[in-house]
């Protein structure tokens, strides 16, 4: 085990607020109290072939306008001048400044960062860089993409590093811009209202927004010494997977229920101690009824109704990957005064829906001491946080941390997919190109409605699984995750939208493209297939996503016990078309899954996950110390990334050691995500052919430094 | 004899159109296999081809862009895509090609 | 059955809900390490199966014929195999001798339910207004083709009808009291009993392949998946039994294809069907469509032929029928209009305004 786990709350002790309502808080604050919504005329494109006209934009952007859709008009020229770090600073410099800091070690302080689009459709974590460098971050930058998810994720990630002292202030929240591409795409998938989002009510459909919400957070201890009063303590969160369908939730709503119970879960809190709850809420048929009713079952009882439930993309609009932060933070606002945001634009329940939502213009009075706040994402991806009034004590339970071992490996690259590969089949020769063929159909998956990258994420998770392809079932389906790490949008979906968008016009964007395109689609994709539909989400460093997503998984298992096995790893889609020279680019695929000793015959020797550790871009030399943290040195240091601390990584090598610095460009072409997890796959072969008995792999180019050691181990 | 030549008439009409849907939905749902053997009479959406809500906005965008179609209305939608045979019976009779 | 019966039970069938007996369906589960690998061989597609769903397949014969129309599903306790042709105690033999064949050293359990399980049917516009009053709200959400356990009822969503179908299957020891129960939850809802007879028409009328309707002839030896249009539940990829012999056929071209008409008198099967006193085919199945005021029906016409609006006769002692051929299905059936988020058959409005 790595590092030590604080008992203690979390809290929020700055907010930071750009949306429709306008800038700042007191903006937000005003539009509260006089009943106003944010939702107009779209001005910045032409609406005039959508099925919708109104949104929610920032007033800060107001006179800007995209260019014309000219047939080479690229994502990211069309969003230039719509720069999202810009908006996100907006917000996250008020939340900063809110919070009173006093002088912060900027190596101790980080950002949670999530987005559905990021810039352009690209440059996720550069976003995050960028966020970050503008107020002097110098801890984990990490930024997550599980669509309308993604900011709710995010900020209970953010909790995560506070309670494992991987840092004392966190930066949590989220931002997204409104660009007419992605404005097309929810217009094809007929989701947009004709008139202004009426969560519960009619007309039935969504209004897109955007903005940017950010949060404050520091241990409880510390912001109290300050003599900060916080507007509020943050006290879990649970991730599920629907693995459903790429855009319909599960109408069994069984996806939200189990993230809420993570919530609870991890909270330590009952559900009928639960005050409020910010609900998803964005105004379609589908979402409201299941949500609803969903929300009926798991908070309400025989004779007792569940508690107050309200929206707030009647305010905001829908705000993607901002949604969760900002909902969060005006419910934050209300709750500071003794009230809960209410439901703008009811004229009455559509059937499954509340008779009462908190209607009206202005917040209801309530107070509220533990309270949720849902998210419910394109690609099945659901997020339910567990937050409360800034005095209420954690309940957690936490128990001694459970040893993780190494269930399987999964690799699909160019020189073939392989289960458990040897070091010979990784080595053997240098891997560039795309990924060869896999028969998906022979393997047993349906490779239907399956891209290139859900076909390459699928085919290694299902190596990794080791059960042939069959989907899960059962209580092994509900408590097997995904975590993935990524950097790019599935590269073949993108195209064949975009090349929609050239042939039929904006208004001919192809929906199940779209719907294909985001970062998270191949994990969601990839968890319908194989019936995954334990904690999922999608993380992005840039170059090591896909070790991140190992270590949080690693980590998931360690603490959590919502979940038996976790499927974690990297996905890169080449970025070239076919017939392209790809360069030095290496397609690939690389999962490893994981479980608890526990599950583990006692004489067998195991690949332990001994120890991780997670810190700030450029310290590749505090990742390890932490992943090393009760060892004195290990057999093989394996490095992705030119290794910036040399020095600092080979002191951990015992002398005469057996593998050495091992740079997995030597062996393996460039993968941005998914060849940190090549690496650990690498270790894994080395640790079973007995070569070494422990490896610490690093991940040290990406906005954050990750190193995992493994190590042989009896049972 | 007019009668026989105008059935003539109608059938390559008919085998040449349905040829064209079936290609259609063979892109939309990325069927690995033969168009041919696409049944006339395969349904669309639920049975049959297996085609659902995200397909059925290509389906819109397909007849209207690949085959000059427009269909308009839920009532039209709902009867004019049961399946390949009714999408082939809409094309034709936009097409003036079927009475 | 007189006609006035039958048709009041189409008039229930299309326009509330009819429950049936379904003991022409044999259950049967499969369970064991083996189960999955024997029944992916034995079906003319990949099963890929979630907990909860159901694939829509066929087992065919070594000479491609038909076997059996079956639904399977994957359930907490197994694999079901719902199955319409062959008796329970044949497809339990043809299941393990093909275990025997295929997978001699697997662990398979082939048990026949029909001892211990009674099927029952309900189809209809608002059928599942009917059985979410007796198993709870769950079933509202219930896709097409996925199953629900409620207790010691199985709940598959199915149905040939072309309108909202369950089959369940309950413990024979609850089924005189499910049925009562049934019947209580579906009398406010207009629920009527229905028999084979009707769901028959019902299947014909929709254009769904029925295993009653298939017969011997000489015009196809065997009728594969190819003649009837049931190529899409079909991996010509994949190897399951008979897999050789249909594509052997397929690339010998079919010579005849299974098309739907409609008529202006009675038809019997096995009738020569002709265009201009031209041998066209011949009549497959047939029956009288009370809510076309018609005939309906399929043929098994030349492949050229083989095609929608097309005038044909067929001739006999009675006098000469006329036949149009059609693209089905031939009803606008009203589940189509009933969302059951949104509707209740309560609150529905009359015929006139919901007709096609």
């Amino acid at each position: 085990m790595t590092g030590t786990i604080v008992d203690g709350a979390v809290v929020v002790t700055g907010v930071g607020v750009a949306s429709a309502l306008g800038t700042g808080l007191e903006a937000h604050r005003a539009a509260l109290r006089e009943g106003r919504d944010g939702l107009r005329r779209i001005e910045r494109f032409d609406t005039s072939r959508m099925s919708a006209h109104l949104g929610g934009t920032w007033p800060g952007w107001d006179g800007r306008v995209q260019p014309e859709p000219g047939r080479d008009l690229g994502l990211a020229e069309s969003a230039a001048d719509f720069p999202l770090h810009e908006l996100a600073l907006v917000a996250a410099r008020e939340a900063w400044q809110g919070a009173c800091l006093g002088p912060v070690e900027p190596r101790r302080a980080a950002l949670v960062f999530g987005t559905c689009f990021g810039h352009g459709f690209s440059e996720f974590h550069a976003v995050a860089d960028r966020v970050a460098a503008g107020l002097d971050l110098g801890g984990p930058r990490i930024t997550i993409s599980t669509a309308c998810a993604s900011s709710t994720n995010a900020i209970g990630l953010a909790c995560d590093l506070l309670l494992r002292e991987r840092a004392d202030v966190v930066v949590a929240g989220g931002a997204d811009t409104l660009l007419r591409e992605a404005f097309a795409g929810f217009s094809a998938l007929g989701v947009l209202s004709a008139d202004k989002c009426a969560p519960f009510s009619e007309p039935v459909g969504t209004t897109l927004g955007e903005g940017a919400g950010f949060v404050v957070l520091e241990r409880a201890p510390e912001a109290l010494r300050r003599g900060i009063t916080p507007w509020g303590s943050i006290h879990g969160y649970g991730l599920s997977a629907d693995g459903f369908h790429e855009t319909t939730p599960d109408p069994s709503g069984a996806g939200v229920a189990r993230a809420i119970r993570g919530a609870l879960l991890h909270a330590g809190w009952d559900a009928r101690a639960i005050d409020f709850v910010s609900a998803h809420a964005t105004g379609t048929t589908n979402n409201d009824r299941i949500e609803w009713s969903v929300l009926e079952r798991e908070l309400g009882g025989p004779g007792a109704p569940p508690p107050p439930v309200s929206g707030s993309k009647g305010q905001l609009g829908h705000t993607q990957g901002a949604a969760g932060a900002l909902e969060l933070i005006l419910a934050l606002i209300c709750q500071r005064e003794g009230q809960v945001p209410s439901t703008l634009h009811f004229r009455g329940a559509r059937p499954g829906c509340p008779s009462d939502p908190v209607a009206a213009p202005q917040p209801r009075v309530h107070s509220v001491s533990r309270a949720l706040k849902l998210s419910a994402a394109f690609g099945g991806a659901n997020a339910v946080l567990a937050y409360g009034a800034p005095g209420i004590a954690p309940a957690r339970c936490i128990g001694s941390p459970s040893r993780v071992v190494v269930r399987g490996v999964g690799v699909v690259g160019p020189a073939g997919s392989y289960a458990r590969p040897g070091v010979d089949e990784l080595t053997r020769r240098r891997a560039v190109g795309p990924c060869a063929e896999v028969d998906l159909g022979r393997i047993g998956v349906d490779p239907r409605r399956l891209d290139r990258s859900a076909r390459w994420l699928t085919a290694a998770s299902v190596l990794a699984l080791g059960d042939g392809g069959r989907p899960l079932q059962g209580e092994a389906s509900v408590r097997t995750g995904l975590f993935l790490g990524a950097t790019r949008m599935p590269g073949e979906s993108s195209r064949r939208c975009q090349e929609a968008i050239r042939r039929h016009g904006i208004a001919g964007t192809s929906a199940s493209a779209f719907a294909r395109m985001s970062v998270n689609a191949p994990a969601g994709a990839c968890s319908r297939a194989l019936g995954l539909l334990g904690p999922t989400t999608t993380v992005s460093i840039g170059p090591g996503s896909g070790l991140l997503a190992l270590v949080l998984a690693v980590e998931w298992l360690a603490l959590r016990s919502d979940a038996d096995r976790m499927v974690a790893g990297g996905l890169d889609e080449r970025t070239s078309p076919d017939g392209e020279d790809g360069g030095d680019e290496a397609e690939c695929a690389a999962c490893l899954v994981l479980g608890r000793t526990a599950d583990v015959r006692e004489e067998e020797t195991v690949i332990l996950a001994a120890g991780w550790g997670l810190a700030g871009p450029e310290d590749a030399g505090e990742a390890a110390r932490q992943a090393l943290a009760g060892r004195e040195a290990v057999d093989g240091v394996f490095v992705d990334g030119e290794p910036r601390d040399v020095a600092a990584l080979t002191r951990w090598l015992a002398p005469g050691a057996s593998l050495g610095l091992v740079d997995a460009a030597a062996f393996w072409g460039t993968s941005e995500a998914s060849r940190s997890c090549v690496l650990a796959a690498l270790a894994v072969a080395h640790l079973d052919a007995g070569t070494a008995s422990s490896v610490l792999v690093v991940a040290a180019r990406g906005t954050s430094s990750v190193a995992l050691r493994l190590e042989r181990s009896r049972g | 004899m007019t009668a026989a030549r105008d059935l003539d008439a109608y059938l390559e009409r008919r085998e040449r159109t349905l040829d064209e849907v079936r290609r259609l939905m063979a892109s939309i749902i990325d069927y690995r296999g033969d168009p041919a053997d696409i049944d006339p009479d395969a349904g669309l959406f639920g049975t049959g081809l297996g085609l659902d809500s995200l397909d059925a906005v290509e389906v819109l965008i397909g007849l209207e862009i690949d085959l000059g179609v427009r269909l308009e209305g839920d009532d039209a939608m709902r009867l004019g895509l049961r399946s390949v045979n009714a999408v082939v019976d809409v094309v034709m009779r936009a097409r003036g090609e079927l009475r | 059955m007189s006609r006035e019966m039958l048709e009041a039970e189409l008039h229930g069938l299309r326009s509330s809900a009819g429950s049936s007996r379904a003991d022409h369906i044999a259950v049967i589960r499969v369970d064991g390490p083996g189960a999955f690998d024997l029944l992916e061989h034995a079906s003319t597609r990949r099963l890929y199966l979630r907990e909860g769903q159901m694939r829509h397949t066929l087992l065919l014969h070594e000479d491609a014929g038909i076997l059996a129309d079956v639904y399977i599903g994957s359930a907490d306790d197994g694999l079901y195999v719902l199955a319409e042709g062959p008796a329970e105690a044949e497809l339990v033999a043809w299941l393990q001798a093909l275990r025997e064949r295929q997978f001699p050293s697997a662990r398979v359990e082939v048990c026949g339910q029909a001892a211990e399980r009674v099927t029952l049917g309900v189809d209809g516009p608002y059928a599942w207004e009917v059985v979410s009053g007796l198993l709870g709200r769950a079933v509202l959400g219930m896709p097409y083709l996925t199953l629900l356990r409620r207790e010691d009822t199985l709940c598959l969503r199915a149905g040939k009808t072309g309108e909202y179908g369950y089959l369940l299957v309950v413990p024979r020891s609850q089924a005189t009291e499910l049925e009562a129960r049934l019947a209580e939850v579906g009398r406010p809802l207009g629920l009527v009993t229905v028999g084979r007879e009707a769901l028959d028409v019902c299947a014909l009328e929709n254009g769904h392949f029925s295993m009653r309707s298939l017969r011997e002839t000489a015009l196809a030896r065997p009728l594969t998946p190819i003649e009837l249009q049931q190529q899409w539940r079909v991996a010509y990829d994949k190897v399951f039994v008979g897999s050789e012999a249909l594509r052997a056929r397929r690339a010998e071209g079919p010579r005849v294809r299974a098309t739907s008409f409609t008529a202006d008198g009675a038809l019997a099967p096995g009738q020569t069907v002709q265009l201009g006193g031209d041998d066209a085919g011949e009549i497959l199945a047939a029956t009288f469509s009370p809510s076309l005021g018609a005939w309906v029906g399929t043929a098994l016409l030349t492949r050229r032929l083989a095609h929608p609006h097309i005038e044909l006769e067929a001739t006999s002692e009675a006098g000469v029928v006329h036949l149009t051929t059609r693209t089905p299905p031939l009803i606008d059936n009203l589940s189509l209009h009933v969302d059951p988020h949104k509707h209740s058959f309560a609150t529905r409005a009359s015929p006139a305004e919901t007709a096609p």
